[in-house]
């Protein structure tokens, strides 16, 4: 469908910074605007890559949290070993439903989180270390996937 | 904030009619707001002239998690001294002319955060940036001398064991706010707490009254002198090496292996180079928590103002990659990522206020 959500997200917000923030006096306002532009534009973003993204991350992540849970599982650590199994057992999401994928990708990071938070108690028992490593790798491909939609749109001054 | 409901709430607190004849807001303000009131009291004829200022919660709370409660109380303690701050004169928990939000009020200092034309390439404006510097550099210097037990700082902070224990103490102390305050899981954020963890400081350069947020954008400075230390809501006591680190581009304004000599010089004590780097990384982390924990006012829908959706989540995001980048860095390599990072928004302005 022409124009696309794209388009039309960048034009509003081009329109804005041409036409509309040159004429707005009150520097409230105009602050205002700024932060309004720089979300039309996260969102013109957002729109084309959030889809593919998450539909990407939740199939790494359930990758790295597999292969963590069988780790975990072979140390005895059964508590964080059960906590990645719950979450695996999670159906899959149909990933144009972006809601529903973001749900399920928030619920896998917050396992994510729980693992690396417990670094210093694995440590000693992951020899050779593997879990840790392997959660940080994910995230920065997470970082690296993610980066065209936040950078460098949020990098403009703030007011 | 309207002129009649100002006029009323300080005519009931000061015992007297007065007539405001300026009321503006200082700009950005975008976690608590600050109004610079001035007005005359008295009978006509013979009224006095009087500027006040008055700090308040925005109505979707601050972007730091501290109470404003706490931050009068660093005024009301550091008027005792001779710090220069503005002289408080009383906190409101829950008035009516905020609709219940806390506020407190001080006396309105002279002069201006800004610094207009301290970016400028010319000879002279790098000569008055150094002035600047030194003249920051030294306030910070002499805040860290002071001797915060007598002044009775103890009494409402948190005092760390030793100065070896304040590294540690600060990390899991934010630690613990950020797990509160957060609005999503960032596991990589939480991967970055692990990397201050094995980074820490062996021990702070002293156990000082540290400010917080401090530098231009910050204080009050008239004639290029730095009149009053104003925004004290981070202030803490801990590793003065944190306030270089959280000065925003003030060792950038001149030489700074000379400033902090200089510094040092003032002080009495020397300042830890990987310390200064190191709460220099942290700076990035703190900032970060704190954008977030602005951020809930506008998800739970209390604050739906878009300055919150830019700082708490966009803003966030481009602190989550910074934090995303400095692991597996060494200190010194972090630190010079963060400082490359994160450029100072108010020292180019060209007007005050502006």
């Amino acid at each position: 469908m022409r124009p696309t959500s794209t388009e039309l997200l960048e034009s509003i917000a081009q329109a804005l910074e041409d036409q509309v923030l040159p004429v707005v006096q009150d520097k409230w306002g105009a602050s205002t605007l700024r932060s309004a532009m720089q979300l039309l534009r996260h969102l013109a973003l957002r729109v084309a890559l959030e889809p593919r993204f998450l539909a990407a991350d939740n199939d790494d992540v359930r990758r790295v949290l597999t292969l963590a849970h069988e780790r975990l599982a072979q140390l005895g650590e059964s508590d964080l070993a059960a906590t990645a199994a719950a979450v695996l057992t999670s159906p899959p999401v149909d990933p144009l439903d972006v809601v529903a994928a973001d749900a399920l990708n928030e619920t896998y990071l917050r396992v994510i989180d729980t693992i690396v938070a417990a670094r210093d108690r694995l440590r000693p028992l992951d020899a050779p270390p593997t879990i840790h490593q392997l959660l940080v790798d994910y995230l920065q491909r997470r970082l690296g996937r993610e980066r065209g939609m936040f950078l460098p749109v949020f990098l403009s001054p703030p007011f | 904030m309207d002129r009649v409901r100002v006029e009323r709430y300080l005519s009931g607190r000061l015992g007297e009619g007065v007539r405001i004849t300026s009321l503006s807001q200082a700009f950005p303000g975008l976690s608590r707001e600050t109004w610079l009131v001035r007005f005359e009291r008295g009978r006509a004829g013979a009224a006095v002239e009087q500027g006040l200022v008055i700090r308040a919660d925005s109505p979707g709370g601050p972007f730091p998690p501290v109470p404003l409660e706490y931050e009068y109380r660093v005024y009301v303690h550091l008027a005792r001294t001779d710090i220069p701050v503005a002289r408080p004169l009383w906190f409101d928990a829950a008035p009516e002319l905020t609709d219940g939000r806390a506020l407190f009020v001080r006396d309105l200092v002279e002069g201006s955060t800004l610094l207009p034309g301290l970016g400028d390439d010319t000879a002279a404006a790098a000569e008055r940036r150094r002035r600047v510097a030194i003249e920051h550099i030294e306030n910070l210097a002499r805040l860290h001398r002071l001797d915060w037990s007598a002044a009775g700082f103890g009494s409402f902070m948190e005092v760390p064991a030793s100065a070896e224990d304040a590294p540690r103490r600060e990390l899991m102390r934010w630690w613990r706010v950020w797990e509160r305050v957060r609005t999503a899981p960032l596991p990589i954020v939480t991967e970055a707490l692990h990397w201050f963890a094995d980074h820490l400081p062996k021990r702070a350069a002293a156990l000082s009254l540290c400010k917080g947020q401090n530098g231009i954008g910050e204080e009050i400075w008239r004639d290029d002198r730095l009149v009053a230390l104003c925004d004290w809501e981070l202030a803490n006591l801990g590793d003065p090496c944190q306030d270089l680190a959280l000065s925003q581009g003030m060792l950038k304004l001149w030489d700074r292996a000379r400033l902090v000599a200089h510094y040092e010089g003032v002080a009495g004590f020397s300042l830890p180079p990987d310390n200064i780097d190191y709460y220099i990384v942290w700076n990035a982390f703190k900032s970060m928590l704190s954008l977030s924990n602005g951020l809930n006012s506008f998800l739970d829908g209390r604050y739906r103002h878009l300055a919150r959706a830019t700082l708490g989540y966009g803003k966030v995001k481009v602190y989550e990659h910074l934090l995303g980048a400095i692991i597996g860095l060494d200190l010194h390599g972090a630190a010079n990522l963060v400082m490359l990072g994160q450029p100072n928004p108010y020292h180019n302005k060209k007007v005050a206020g502006g």
